[in-house]
C-alpha cells in the first residue's frame, strides 16, 4: 500500500517524467513503497564497480579482498592444501564426482605452471559439470517429477526441463538468457528460429509449471491464484532473493514490497496459462515439442500401418468368411436337429456365445439332451463332452497340450517339502489372447505368494505385451523388485518363451532366450509361501487369458545359454517342478474343469471351435496363408521403424491478459475495487525497463526487468549462491533473503566486484567458477592446526573471513554418486528419463528406478515420498525453492551408511576390483580408490588388526575386505570435501 | 545451518547462544541431547533438564498420541448424536449448503446406528463404538471442529501442518522442536503406518525446521503393520561384525580428527554412529512387543484377527510413548464412505473400537494418561446429507474430534452443531485452535513457538489460533 510522504510523491513524478514508472490510463501503478527505507538498504543499491584493495604479494582479485579483510582482523590465510586434496576438492565441486586414480596421478606429477588451470578447464568441459550444477539450480527451481501436495500426479515430461538445465549450464548459456528463457522462452522473438531451438525455449518455461499445486482444490479461482502466488514466491526467492509471497495478504512487513506491487506482479502470472484445465482434479499445462517433420513422420507411419492392417484384413476376410459360413451352417444344422431338446434361452445362448467360429459340428446329441436351461450350462456341458472325447481334454499347446487360462481359472503346482532355494528360475511357453476390457493390464502367469506386496512373492507376468518379473524382498509396496522387457514385445496369438531368474542379487527377465530386462535385488527375500500358481495371481486377481505350456521351475539360476536352450526347444535337466500338460494329470483336468472352459476344443470329429485369430489362420488355404504371412512380415518391418511418439514438455503460454485487483487479506473472495496494472516493484529505485504492454502477459518484460544491469539483486544473488556452493557459506549468509531482514555481506566489496565482473563477462557462470576455484582462498588447507586455532578462535570462530578452507559434507547426490563411482558401479549415461510412469496419473509404488546406478540427478524426484538417502542427508525439499541445504548430523545418516543396500553392495563391488594379491598392496589400492591417497602406517596397522579380529573371523576373506571397504566409505574423510 | 542464533523458539528467554546455535546446526536426530552431553561437557545437564526447562509454562501433558482416522469418519454416526436428523431424515436440508462442496449430496439422512448414553457423563455414543463408549468419562469431545478444505489432500495437510496450500512443518515436528526429546536413542516424532498419499511425507515432514524434528516413519506404503520397522535398522552385517567395523571406524575417525584439528561436526558424526548402534538395539525391542502380558494383548484386541492390526499400532504407540517419544501418530483407514457407509463404517469401527479403548485403559492403569494427550479424529467429518444410495460426502464444516488425558477436562463435551450436525453453532474450534490448544497443553505458547525462516517468524498457527481454555482441566 501507499506509504510514501510528500517527497516520495515528488520522486514518483520524476520517475514518471523519466519514463521509469508508467502511469497507465486512469491510475498510476503505485508500485512504490517506502522509498527512504528501501533506498538505504545495501542490497537495493546499484552494483558498484569496486577495485580490489592493493595487497602486496597477492595477485588474484578475490584473494586481495579476502587477505585484506583477514589482515584487518590480524589474520592470514592458511597454507595451501596438498595437491591431491585440492584435486579431490575441485573435482567433487565442479563435477560432483571424485577424481579417478589416473587423474590424481596425472595431476600430482604435472609440473607445468598452469596445471590447475588445465584441470579446471577440463572439468568445466565435462558433461558431469552440467549434471552437478544442474542439480544446484534444480534445488532453486523446486524441480520434481510429481506434483506432490494433495494429488501426487506424475509430471512425466518434467525431465525435459531438467535436461534443458543441464544442457544450458554445460553450454554456459549466459545467466540473463538462462533466466529469460525460463520465464518467457515462449515470448522471445521467434522469427527465423529453428524449431528445435523454439522447443528448447518452451521447455525452459517448465520452470513456471513445476510447482506443487492443490489439484483437487474445488474452489478453482483459489487454485488459480494459489498457483500464481507460488510462481511469484519462487521467482522472488530464486532470482531476487526476496520473499515476495509475503505481500499476498498485506504489505510486506519488512521489505519495500506493497500488496499492490505484489498484485502487479501476480497479474503477470494470472495472465499466463499454467493449468491445462481446471477439472475436478486439475491438470498442469504442457506443449507439444515435436517438429513438423517429426509429426509428419509419425503421421506417415500411422497411415502406412493402417494400410498394412487393411491389407492384412482383406487377405484374411474372405478366408474368415468361408470359415464362418461353415460354422453358421453347422450351427444352424445343430439348432434345427436338436431344437426340441433346447429351450429358447439355450438356443439364444448358443447363438450368442458359440455362434461365431464353430467350424464343424460333432454329434452333440448326448450332451445337449442333458441340458436344462441356462446358457452358462451349455459351456460346461461342452467341456464335459469334450473331456469325454478321445483328446484327453487338452488344448493344443506349444508342444502337445497346454493349460488354457481364462482369467478365472488356475492350476497349482505344490512345492515339494524340503529346502527353499534362494535362487530360482521360472520358464514357460506362453501364448496370449487379446485383452478384453480395459483397466488393469498386468496379468500373472506363474507366481508364488499372495501378491507382489508379500515377502517372497515371485512372479512371471505380462503387462499387455510386455514381459516382466516380480520379487518382493521383505513385504510391502516398497520392497517390490520388478524387471521389465519392452512394451508390445509379446504379440497376441503367437507362442513365445518367457523366463525369469533371480540369484538374490539380480532379477532378470528373458524373452525367447534373450535377456530383456533386469533389476538389482538388494535385500533378501523371505521364503516363498504356498504352491506355485498358474494363470492368475495366487490371491485370485489379475488372471491371465491365453495358454501356458511347459512350465518349468528350477531351484537355481539358469545362465543365458541354458535359457536360450530352453527357448529353442531344448531341455535343461534338474527341474524343481515341471508341468508339460502331455497328457494332463487328474488334478490338472480338475483344475481346468473348475475354472470354466477353454475357448478351444477338440471334438470327436476334429476341431470344434477356434476363438483365436492366430489359430484360425492355420485353417486357411495355403495361398491365403502365404498372403497373410507376407502382410505380417511387412507389419513387423513397419513396427521396427516406429518413430518416437510426439513429445511434450511442461510449458506455459500467455492467457487472457488480466489486471488483478488487490485481494483484501489475500482472499479471492474479497477483491478490492480496481485492477492494478501489471508491473514490477520499485525496491530501492526504479529500474529502466518497459512495463508490460496491453497484449501480453508481461513475462518477457519481467524477465528483462530482472536481468537489467541496473537490477541490484539478480547478479548479487547468483554470485552469492555460487560462492556458497564453493565455500560452504555465502558472502551473504541468507541466500534467499537479501531483504531488510537478511544478513549483511561479510565482504561487500567482493560481492559487488563479483557481481560486476559477472555481468561484464556476459553473465558467464563458468567464468565465476574459474575465478573462485583458482583463487588461493579456495586452495587453502582446511586443517585447524593449533596455530590456526589460536589465531582464529577469538576473532573468526565461524570462519566467516575464510582463514581456512571450510570443510563441507558431500550433498546427498554427491555422496551417492561418489560411492558408486569409487566402486566402479556408476552408469554415466547422460539425460533422458528412468521411468515410464503414465503422465498425469498417480505415482505408482515403483521402487525400481531408485535402484538405478545412473547419477542421482536422474533418479525420479517424487514429492512427499522421501527416499532414505535424501531424507537422511538433507536433500532439498522438492516442493519449495531451496537456496541452501542443511548439513545436519542425524542418526539416520549413520544407519544409512551402516546398513543401506547401496553401501554393502558398493563395498562388495569395490572388493571385486582389488586385484593385488599382497595384503599391503591391496590396502594401497583400496585407499587410492576411496580416498585418492595411500594409507598411513597407522592405518595399515589398524586395517591388519581389523582383518584379523576374531569378530570378523567367521567371514570369508573377501567379505572381510568388503567390511573394511565399507568402513572407508563411511569415514568423514570420504564423506567430506576437505 | 546458517540459522541465526536469535532464531529460537522462546523469544525473550536468555539462551546460551553458542549452545543453541550448535543445537540447530547439528540437529541431532535421535538423541541430540545425549550427544551434546558427550561432547566434552560443553553442555551442562543437557538431557532431561532441557526437556523440563523448555516449556513456556507448566505443561499438563508431556507427550501426544494421535489416533488419525484417515478418510473422514462420520461425526453424526459416531459421537455427535442428532435427533433432528432422525426426525427429518429424507427431507431436504432446510438451509443453504456451503459455497464450495466436494460433490453434490441429497436430502438429510439418519444414522443407520442407534445411540445411547454412557458413563457418569451420559455422553451419547453410537453402536459403532461400544468400547470407546465405556471410556467416555475420560474423554473430552470437541463437537464443532472445522477446517477449510473439502478434499482429502488439502484437509490432511491442513490438519497436520496448519496449511493446505503452503509447505509447512508438521505439528509433530513443531512439538519436537519446542520440547526436544526425552529419549536419546529414539526419534522424537514417530508416525506408524501413515498414508503415502494425500500429502504423504509432507504430513510428517519438518519443512524448514531442522531435520532432526521430522517424523520418522514406521511402515506405511502398504507394508503390513507386523513387518513395519524403521529404515536401515540393521540387517547388513552380523552385529558383532558391525561392532568391529564401528570400532575401526572410530579409530580411523579419531586419527583423522587429530590431523584436521578440532571440528565439532566431525566429532558429532563419530558419535552419531554409536547412537545409531544403540538405536539398533533399542528400537527392535520396542517393535517386538516383548514383555507384554497376555492380558495386555487381549486388552488391545491383539488376539482377534479383526482388531489385531490396529491393536498392534496402538500398543506400539504406548510403548514408544512411554519410552519418551514426544509425538506418536498412528493411522487407520480408509474412512471415506461415499457409499456403503453401513457396511464399511461398521467394519472400520469394529477394527479400532477395542484397540482404542484398550489403549485408553492401559494408559490409565499405568498412570500415563495424565501426562499423555490422546487425540482422535479424521481430516473432516461426513455430510449429514445422503450421497448415493448409502453414503456421505466430505464435510469440513463441523465434525467431532476427541481428546483424552493430558490435562483436558474428562467427561466433558465442548462445542455444538445445529440440529442436523451440518454447521457449528456454538463454541467452534478451528484446526488452528486445536493446534493452539494442543501446544498449550504441552506448555507451549503457540504465539511464541516461532521459527525464523526466509526472513519471517513462522508459527504452527500462522496468524490465527485460540487456546480453548474451556477444556483445560
Amino acid at each position: 500500500m501507499f506509504r510514501g510522504g510528500r517527497g516520495f510523491h515528488a520522486l514518483v513524478q520524476i520517475l514518471v517524467i523519466l519514463g521509469w514508472v508508467s502511469l497507465s490510463r486512469g491510475r498510476a501503478a503505485k508500485v512504490v513503497t517506502d522509498a527512504s527505507a528501501a533506498g538505504a538498504h545495501w542490497a537495493f543499491q546499484p552494483v558498484q564497480r569496486t577495485d580490489p584493495p592493493a595487497v602486496p604479494g597477492v595477485s588474484g582479485s578475490i584473494d586481495r579482498f579476502i587477505v585484506a579483510r583477514l589482515a584487518e582482523a590480524g589474520l592470514r590465510m592458511s597454507p595451501p592444501t596438498d595437491r591431491r586434496a585440492w584435486l579431490r576438492r575441485v573435482t567433487l565441486d565442479l563435477t560432483g564426482l571424485p577424481p579417478g586414480e589416473a587423474a590424481v596421478a596425472r595431476f600430482v606429477s604435472d609440473e607445468r605452471p598452469d596445471a590447475r588451470e588445465r584441470v579446471v578447464e577440463g572439468l568445466l568441459a565435462e558433461s558431469a559439470y552440467g549434471e552437478r550444477w544442474g542439480r544446484w539450480w534444480l534445488d532453486v527451481a523446486r524441480y520434481a517429477d510429481t506434483n506432490g501436495q494433495d494429488e501426487n500426479k506424475v509430471m512425466a515430461n518434467a525431465w525435459r526441463y531438467r535436461d534443458w538445465v543441464v544442457w544450458a549450464l554445460n553450454s554456459d548459456v549466459p545467466y540473463d538468457r538462462f533466466l529469460m528463457e525460463q520465464l518467457a522462452g515462449d515470448l522471445l522473438p521467434s522469427e527465423g528460429v529453428e524449431e528445435h531451438e523454439l522447443f528448447r525455449r518452451w521447455t525452459a518455461t517448465g520452470f513456471l509449471v513445476l510447482g506443487p499445486k492443490l489439484l483437487a482444490e474445488q474452489d478453482k479461482p483459489k487454485l488459480v491464484l494459489d498457483v500464481v502466488d507460488e510462481q511469484v514466491d519462487t521467482v522472488g526467492r530464486a532470482v531476487l532473493g526476496l520473499t515476495l509471497g509475503c505481500a499476498r495478504c498485506h504489505d510486506h512487513k519488512f521489505d519495500p514490497v506493497s500488496q499492490r506491487e505484489y498484485t502487479a506482479l501476480a497479474g503477470i502470472f494470472r495472465s499466463t496459462r499454467t493449468m491445462e484445465n481446471l477439472a475436478f482434479v486439475s491438470k498442469f499445462n504442457e506443449r507439444r515439442v515435436s517438429t513438423v517433420a517429426e509429426l509428419a513422420l509419425i503421421e506417415r507411419h500411422g497411415r502406412e500401418g493402417k494400410e498394412i492392417a487393411e491389407g492384412l484384413k482383406a487377405a484374411t476376410t474372405a478366408a474368415e468368411e468361408v470359415l464362418k459360413a461353415g460354422w453358421d451352417a453347422a450351427l444352424r444344422r445343430l439348432l434345427v436337429e436338436r431344437e426340441g431338446e433346447l429351450d429358447a434361452e439355450v438356443s439364444a445362448g448358443l447363438r450368442e456365445r458359440l455362434g461365431k467360429q464353430l467350424l464343424k459340428v460333432p454329434a452333440m446329441g448326448p450332451v445337449l439332451a442333458g441340458l436344462k436351461g441356462d446358457a452358462g450350462a451349455v459351456e460346461s456341458a461342452v467341456i464335459r463332452w469334450k473331456k469325454a472325447g478321445e483328446s484327453g481334454g487338452l488344448v493344443p499347446g506349444w508342444r502337445g497340450g497346454a493349460f488354457a487360462a481364462r482369467g478365472t481359472n488356475r492350476m497349482e503346482l505344490p512345492v515339494p517339502p524340503g529346502s527353499e532355494p534362494v535362487s530360482w528360475t521360472m520358464s514357460v511357453w506362453v501364448r496370449r489372447d487379446g485383452e478384453k476390457g480395459s483397466g488393469e493390464t498386468r496379468r500373472w502367469l506363474v507366481s508364488r505368494g499372495a501378491n507382489e506386496w508379500e515377502d517372497g512373492h515371485l512372479a512371471l507376468v505380462l503387462d499387455g505385451g510386455r514381459p516382466g518379473a516380480y520379487l518382493n524382498t521383505g513385504g510391502g509396496r516398497e520392497k517390490v523388485v520388478s524387471a521389465w522387457g519392452k512394451p508390445d514385445s509379446v504379440p497376441v496369438g503367437s507362442w513365445r518363451h518367457l523366463a525369469a531368474t533371480s540369484d538374490g542379487r539380480q532379477l532378470r527377465v528373458y524373452l525367447d532366450g534373450a535377456e530383456v530386462g533386469s533389476a538389482p535385488v538388494v535385500e533378501k527375500a523371505g521364503p516363498g509361501q504356498g504352491p506355485f500358481v498358474l494363470g492368475m495371481r495366487p490371491d485370485g486377481y489379475v488372471g491371465f487369458r491365453g495358454r501356458l505350456d511347459q512350465v518349468l521351475i528350477f531351484g537355481r539360476v539358469l545362465d543365458g545359454a541354458e535359457v536360450r536352450n530352453l527357448a529353442s526347444g531344448g531341455t535343461v535337466v534338474g527341474t524343481w517342478m515341471a508341468r508339460d500338460f502331455d497328457p494332463m494329470t487328474p488334478e490338472e483336468e480338475k483344475a481346468l474343469a473348475d475354472g470354466e472352459a477353454s475357448e478351444f476344443f477338440w471334438g470327436a470329429d476334429g476341431l470344434l471351435e477356434v476363438a483365436d485369430a492366430g489359430e484360425r489362420r492355420r485353417l486357411f488355404s495355403g495361398e491365403t496363408q502365404v498372403a497373410v504371412e507376407g502382410w505380417e512380415a511387412r507389419q513387423a518391418e513397419w513396427k521396427r521403424r516406429e518413430p518416437a511418439p510426439a513429445a511434450h514438455a511442461l510449458a506455459v503460454v500467455d492467457d487472457v491478459v488480466t489486471n488483478l485487483p488487490v485481494m483484501i487479506r489475500g482472499s479471492h473472495l474479497r477483491p478490492g475495487p480496481d485492477p492494478v496494472p501489471r508491473g514490477f516493484p520499485v525496491l530501492g529505485g526504479a529500474i529502466p525497463a518497459t512495463p508490460p504492454g496491453a497484449g501480453t502477459s508481461g513475462r518477457l518484460e519481467l524477465a528483462r526487468w530482472l536481468t537489467h544491469r541496473s537490477n541490484p539483486l539478480t547478479a548479487r544473488v547468483l554470485v552469492n549462491r555460487l560462492w556458497q556452493a564453493h565455500f560452504g557459506e555465502g558472502l551473504v549468509r541468507s541466500p534467499d533473503n537479501f531483504g531488510l531482514r537478511g544478513e549483511l555481506p561479510s565482504h561487500p566489496g567482493l560481492l559487488d566486484w563479483l557481481a560486476w565482473e559477472f555481468m561484464a563477462s556476459g553473465w558467464s557462470v563458468k567464468h565465476l567458477h574459474r575465478l573462485m576455484v583458482l583463487s588461493e582462498a579456495y586452495g587453502q588447507s582446511s586443517a585447524m592446526t593449533p596455530e590456526v586455532a589460536k589465531a582464529a578462535e577469538a576473532v573468526d570462530p565461524g570462519n566467516r573471513l575464510l582463514h581456512r578452507y571450510p570443510r563441507q559434507r558431500l550433498e546427498a547426490e554427491m555422496l551417492r554418486d561418489a560411492i558408486l563411482a569409487v566402486a566402479g558401479r556408476l552408469d554415466r549415461a547422460v539425460g533422458g528419463t528412468l521411468v515410464d510412469w503414465k503422465n498425469d496419473d498417480y505415482v505408482p509404488g515403483d521402487p525400481a528406478p531408485f535402484l538405478s546406478v545412473r547419477r542421482a540427478l536422474y533418479l525420479p524426484v517424487v514429492r512427499d515420498r522421501g527416499e532414505d538417502l535424501f531424507t537422511a542427508f538433507d536433500g532439498a525439499n522438492a516442493s519449495v525453492c531451496v537456496a541452501r541445504r542443511g548439513t545436519t548430523v542425524v542418526s539416520p545418516q549413520a544407519l544409512y551408511l551402516m546398513n543401506a543396500p547401496l553401501m554393502k553392495e558398493s563395498a562388495e563391488a569395490m572388493t571385486r576390483q582389488l586385484t593385488e594379491a599382497d595384503a599391503g598392496k591391496r590396502l594401497d589400492q583400496l585407499y587410492r580408490k576411496v580416498l585418492a591417497r595411500a594409507p598411513r602406517e597407522t592405518e595399515r596397522a589398524r586395517a591388519r588388526t581389523f582383518l584379523e579380529d576374531a569378530r570378523v573371523g567367521a567371514l570369508a576373506e573377501t567379505e572381510r575386505w568388503t567390511a573394511l571397504a565399507q568402513v572407508l566409505l563411511m569415514s568423514n574423510e570420504f564423506t567430506h570435501r576437505e | 545451518m546458517s540459522t541465526p542464533i536469535e532464531n529460537r523458539r522462546l523469544g525473550k528467554r536468555p539462551w546460551n547462544g553458542s549452545r543453541r546455535a550448535w543445537l540447530e546446526r547439528s540437529a541431532l536426530g535421535f538423541g541430540s541431547l545425549a550427544m551434546l552431553s558427550m561432547l566434552g561437557g560443553k553442555v551442562q545437564g543437557a538431557g532431561s533438564a532441557l526437556a523440563a526447562g523448555i516449556p513456556h509454562f507448566a505443561p499438563r501433558a508431556r507427550r501426544v498420541i494421535f489416533l488419525f482416522m484417515h478418510g473422514g469418519p462420520s461425526h453424526v454416526d459416531t459421537f455427535d448424536y442428532k435427533p433432528g436428523l432422525e426426525r427429518d431424515s429424507g427431507k431436504p436440508l432446510p438451509f443453504a449448503k456451503p459455497r464450495v462442496q466436494f460433490a453434490q449430496t441429497g436430502n438429510l439422512r439418519r444414522s443407520p446406528w442407534g445411540f445411547r448414553p454412557y458413563g457418569q457423563s451420559g455422553a451419547m455414543v453410537s453402536e459403532l463404538f461400544p468400547e470407546v463408549g465405556a471410556c467416555v468419562d475420560d474423554l473430552c469431545f470437541l463437537k464443532a471442529v472445522h477446517g477449510t478444505n473439502e478434499a482429502h489432500g488439502g484437509a490432511l495437510l491442513k490438519l497436520h501442518t496448519g496449511s493446505d496450500a503452503l509447505v509447512r512443518p508438521s505439528m509433530g515436528a513443531w512439538i519436537s522442536y519446542g520440547l526436544g526429546t526425552e529419549n536419546a536413542n529414539l526419534p522424537s516424532f514417530l508416525t506408524i503406518n501413515p498414508t503415502m498419499g494425500h500429502g504423504g511425507v509432507a504430513n510428517w515432514a519438518s519443512a524448514f525446521l531442522p531435520a532432526a524434528h521430522q517424523g520418522t516413519r514406521i511402515g506405511g506404503g502398504g507394508t503390513p503393520v507386523e513387518k513395519a520397522t524403521l529404515s536401515n535398522l540393521g540387517g547388513a552385517w552380523d552385529p558383532a561384525v558391525q561392532r568391529a567395523q564401528l570400532d575401526l571406524l572410530g579409530d580411523l575417525q579419531r586419527e583423522h580428527l587429530g590431523l584436521t584439528g578440532p571440528d565439532r561436526e566431525l566429532e558429532a558424526r563419530i558419535e552419531a554412529f554409536e547412537l545409531a548402534f544403540r538405536m539398533q538395539t533399542e528400537a527392535p525391542e520396542i517393535l517386538g512387543l516383548d514383555g507384554e502380558t497376555e492380558a495386555t494383548r487381549k486388552l488391545y484386541g491383539l488376539d482377534e484377527p479383526r482388531t489385531a492390526s490396529f491393536a498392534r499400532q496402538c500398543l506400539l504407540a504406548r510403548r514408544f510413548s512411554e519410552r519418551g517419544v514426544r509425538f506418536v501418530q498412528v493411522t487407520h483407514g480408509y474412512w471415506d464412505q461415499h457409499d456403503d457407509l453401513t457396511r464399511d463404517h461398521g467394519r472400520l469401527a469394529g477394527e479400532v473400537d477395542r484397540p482404542i479403548a484398550g489403549l485408553l485403559r492401559d494408559l490409565k492403569a499405568r498412570g500415563l494418561l495424565e501426562e499423555t494427550l490422546v487425540l482422535w479424529g479424521g481430516e473432516f467429518g461426513r455430510t449429514p446429507t445422503l450421497q448415493g444410495a448409502d453414503g456421505r460426502d466430505h464435510h469440513p464444516h463441523a465434525f467431532t474430534m476427541w481428546m483424552a488425558g493430558g490435562g483436558v477436562k474428562p467427561g466433558f463435551s465442548y462445542g455444538q452443531t445445529d440440529e442436523y450436525g451440518f454447521y457449528g453453532v456454538a463454541d467452534k474450534v478451528h484446526v488452528h485452535d486445536l493446534h493452539a490448544t494442543m501446544l498449550a497443553l504441552l506448555g507451549l505458547d503457540h504465539e511464541r513457538l516461532t521459527y525464523r525462516h526466509g526472513g519471517r517468524d513462522f508459527r504452527l498457527t500462522d496468524v490465527a489460533g485460540r487456546v480453548v481454555t474451556e477444556i483445560l482441566g
